[in-house]
């Protein structure tokens, strides 16, 4: 264990932790099941924190997000049979393997509406909504233009209305909420 | 602060979160992994239990693997968060009841306990240490289609440990799949005994010693497997028998037996059964009854009858196909689990996992029909519904009403000149669409005897500031005309409209026929059917490609303007500078005036309102259409006019400035400067030619100042 660091450097990675790992792992709880969802949370960190101590860089918000999301569709290429491409713009993670236990109370219904999304759109939601990012940081994180984030979310929110049979800014309140309480 | 200070400065969005098990879950996560970062202490239980992984989570608490530092041995450890020390004392009080509880198909206790404070997070909680199991849940298990027999072998077992612990007086409380593990040796085990009850914050859970017991909230099972008095705030022995039934039916059918959680009707119990042999279907109809007095009077009254029911070895359960049906949701999943032979998410057979209520689900809402594995050859790429059409043409698909204004012509009569439109957009192949546009009237004639109109289909697609663009090239004429020589015939028109919401913005270029060159370039205003817009014009207000492509002299200038300027959304065009070889003066420009210098001029309302948009300062770039020098020159010229005279300053690349007379012609608004053989038409921008048509000639207004 490394016990020449300085006690800043101690401090501030807690500090850090404390205000980033939690949303880390509700974005990977709501995808991948235990305890996969901790080991996912705990590369990117991993990942974000030898990052952020090596290079200056630009927004950290994004790019901890855009690791995230790698790790994500990593993990599920290695779940994949050899020789199966996920395509994200189309592939749901519903369609990919359920991961929650599918309780049949109205959060659940919105958490299993968002699983079937497929996964860039309900990134693109999460990310926005969720976790309350500019458009711009979903750009950046997702390393896709603008004009497609917008149209994820268009598309996102558009299937999760006629999915949940409500109106556009409950179905956006709503199925934030049911994120973060993940 | 750091390298982080970057990070930590801009403050963070709260995260609330109201649910102990979230924070809970958190915190020991955290814990977890600052451990190897930063050197600190793993997360620990009373100073005896280090956690070491989370295995699982459900409603009431989680499940993490632990190392006992007393015993080095690994266990499995239960955390229930509780509203307060008094209701975790009483709740650590009834558990270790349960410790004493020695049965082979209940989950071993070795230890039971309170504590306050884990990972830092103060917080009350009730932990259960069990045996660490090796194996994998019903469900998980389910996946490798074992056959009928083997499911109901499962089930006895693990009746036969229900069935003890009601004989002692312990209720169940949330029987279901995930909660019946069989661990590497074979054995089938029953988890999470009567910890589910725990999570409803009542004060005293006294179903412990076998009597029925009210609930002070709703009931903390899984819908689903819920026996409907538990809704009412009954919970008994008889409501572990229900969800013991409905587990029993769910896995040798591949399905729920009834169609919607929490409402069981004996008409889903009637379909349900149609699909088991009777004797088997009649038993399990009867543990599943509404009326917990119809069920059986006990769990090993049920399990005898059970029994008595098992098919001879080598028949099945099944009524008709005796197929074994997986119960997934979609076939292509069951597709993917089937290659390899585990699921897509589970740990391998040997993983020492096992949770409450988190292991992967097979059955996803709705659950109204069972569905069969498809072959692990099945297309797996193949998408689960209909692929959806193209979005930003179903934005843009309707009826559109916009209005055009000139912003320059080659011809001073169309100063200010409007144009009304309508365009009905319709679908057509993936991103492209069906263009109907019609022009209806124009400032001189609002309204025309015949319109004119063209059809073409064009591709739709986002623009850089998220707009959706459509270039249309129209020929627009009446529909009483008809193509020539097997061209179309009427007015050339290149439209590009962009779309934001029920908004449309755009410009457009009139091109003559026989050079091809714009005669006209303009602005569009628009908004959908019946919707209200602003007609009012500026370059300000157009998109950045539309201002490079009004501005600018040509194609080339143009599209140069557009890849250097028009990147970001919300950019604006700068000036554009001189023409590119492309650029063909307007004729107009290139005839000598229609009046003599020393004539005297002529006024007329024409040449007056072009006199009057022109003061101020202007740029303008020459530049030689042929030879070796091509590069440009850029002068600045200031104005003023009175009547359809002109008068300034026009500042050469170098040397003094002087002073310029000219005029507008009367006739078609030319304006020529006396001495430098300049002729521009427009009022910004401005085109035309100098030198006698050896140069041409681009001219934008500058700010003032």
């Amino acid at each position: 264990m490394p016990t020449d660091r300085p006690t800043d450097d101690a401090a501030q990675t807690r500090t850090l932790a404390a205000e980033l790992y939690p949303r880390l792992l509700r974005f990977f709880r709501s995808k991948v099941p235990h305890p996969d969802c901790h080991d996912l949370a705990q590369q990117t960190f991993t990942e974000f924190l030898r990052q952020l101590r090596s290079k200056a860089i630009d927004n950290p918000q994004g790019y901890l997000w855009g690791v995230a999301r790698f790790q994500l569709l990593k993990f599920i290429t290695r779940k994949r049979p050899a020789g199966e491409q996920f395509d994200s713009t189309r592939m749901s993670m519903a369609a990919v393997g359920t991961s929650l236990s599918m309780h049949f109370d109205r959060r659940n219904r919105i958490t299993a509406a968002l699983r079937e999304l497929p996964l860039e759109q309900q990134l693109a939601f999460e990310l926005r909504h969720g976790e309350d990012l500019q458009l711009e940081e979903v750009a950046r994180a997702m390393q896709v233009s603008l004009a497609t984030v917008k149209r994820y979310l268009k598309s996102a929110l558009e299937t999760l209305r006629s999915r949940l049979d409500a109106s556009e800014a409950a179905v956006e309140q709503q199925a934030a909420a049911a994120y973060r309480e993940n | 602060m750091g390298y982080f200070s970057a990070i930590l400065a801009p403050v963070l969005p709260p995260m609330p979160t109201h649910d102990p098990v979230i924070e809970l879950d958190n915190a020991i996560a955290t814990a977890y992994m600052l451990a190897p970062q930063i050197g600190a202490d793993p997360p620990l239980i009373n100073g005896r239990y280090e956690l070491r992984r989370t295995l699982g989570r459900g409603a009431n608490g989680l499940v993490c693997e632990a190392l006992d530092r007393h015993l080095q041995r690994a266990v499995a450890l239960k955390l229930v968060p509780l509203r307060d020390a008094r209701t975790a004392h009483s709740a650590a009080r009834e558990a270790q009841t349960l410790a004493q509880f020695d049965h082979a198909n209940i989950v071993r206790i070795h230890d039971v306990g309170q504590a306050s404070d884990v990972a830092g997070l103060r917080i009350e909680v009730v932990y259960v240490v069990m045996e660490l199991l090796k194996g994998a849940d019903l469900r998980r298990w389910a996946e490798g289609r074992p056959r009928p027999r083997a499911v109901l072998d499962v089930l006895l077992a693990a009746g036969e440990g229900l069935a003890a612990a009601h004989e002692q007086g312990f209720i169940h409380g949330d029987f279901k799949p995930e909660n019946v593990v069989i661990d590497d040796r074979g054995r089938v085990r029953v988890v999470d005994f009567g910890l589910a009850r725990w999570g409803d914050d009542a004060a005293v859970p006294a179903g412990a010693v076998g009597t029925a017991r009210t609930l002070t909230q709703g009931p903390r099972g899984t819908p689903g497997y819920i026996a409907p008095e538990v809704f009412a705030g009954r919970l008994d022995a008889r409501s572990d028998q229900f969800s013991f039934a409905v587990t029993l039916w769910e896995l040798l059918l591949g399905r729920m037996p009834f169609d919607r959680s929490g409402e069981t009707s004996a008409a889903d119990l009637e379909r349900s059964a149609a699909d088991l042999a009777a004797p088997l279907a009649r038993t399990l109809q009867r543990a599943c009854a509404a009326d917990p007095a119809a069920r059986f009077g006990s769990m090993r009254e049920l399990l005898i009858a059970l029994r008595n029911d098992e098919p001879g070895r080598g028949s099945d359960v099944h009524a008709r196909t005796g197929r074994w049906r997986i119960p997934v949701a979609g076939g292509l999943f069951a597709g993917a689990a089937l290659v390899g032979g585990v699921a897509l998410f589970s740990a391998n057979d040997t993983a020492e996992l096992w949770a409450d209520a988190t292991m992967p689900a097979l059955a996803t809402a709705p659950q109204t029909a069972a569905t069969t594995a498809t072959p692990a050859t099945a297309p797996l790429t193949a998408a689960a519904s209909a692929p959806p059409s193209c979005p930003e043409v179903a934005a843009i698909t309707g009826k559109w009403d916009y209005t055009s204004a000139v912003m320059w012509a080659a011809d001073a009569r169309f100063l200010d000149e409007r144009g009304f439109y309508r365009v009905e957009v319709t679908p057509g192949q993936g991103c492209r669409a069906a263009f109907h546009v019609v022009k209806h009237g124009d400032s001189s004639k609002p309204r025309y005897g015949e319109n004119l109109e063209d059809r073409v289909l064009a591709d739709v697609a986002p623009a850089t500031d998220g707009a959706i663009e459509v270039t249309l090239d129209l020929r627009l004429a009446k529909p009483s005309q008809s193509s020539t020589g097997g061209q179309r015939s009427g007015l050339h028109y290149r439209q590009t409209l962009s779309w934001t919401g029920r908004q449309i913005r755009g410009d457009f270029a009139f091109v003559q026929a026989k050079t091809r060159a714009p005669e006209l370039r303009g602005l569009l205003v628009g908004a959908a059917e019946g919707e209200a817009y602003d007609p009012a014009f500026s370059l300000a207000q157009a998109t950045c490609a539309g201002q490079c492509r009004v501005r600018c002299a040509g194609d080339a200038a143009a599209g140069r303007c557009i890849r250097d300027s028009c990147r970001d959304a919300g950019a604006t065009a700068p000036l554009c500078g001189a023409a590119d070889d492309d650029f063909e003066p307007p004729s107009s420009t290139l005839q000598p005036a229609t009046a003599a210098s020393d004539d005297p001029p002529r006024v007329t309302p024409r040449c007056r309102q072009v006199a009057q948009r022109l003061p101020g300062r202007w740029a303008v770039w020459k530049r030689p259409r042929t030879g070796e020098q091509r590069a440009a020159e850029r002068f600045e010229l200031a104005l003023e006019s009175a009547g359809c005279e002109l008068w300034g300053r026009l500042q050469p690349p170098s040397g003094p400035a002087q002073d310029v007379l000219g005029r507008v012609d009367a006739s078609d608004g030319v304006w020529r400067l006396d001495g430098t053989d300049w002729a521009l038409t427009g009022w910004d921008p401005a085109f035309g030619a100098a030198d006698g048509g050896r140069a041409t000639l681009a001219a934008h207004r500058l700010p003032p100042g």
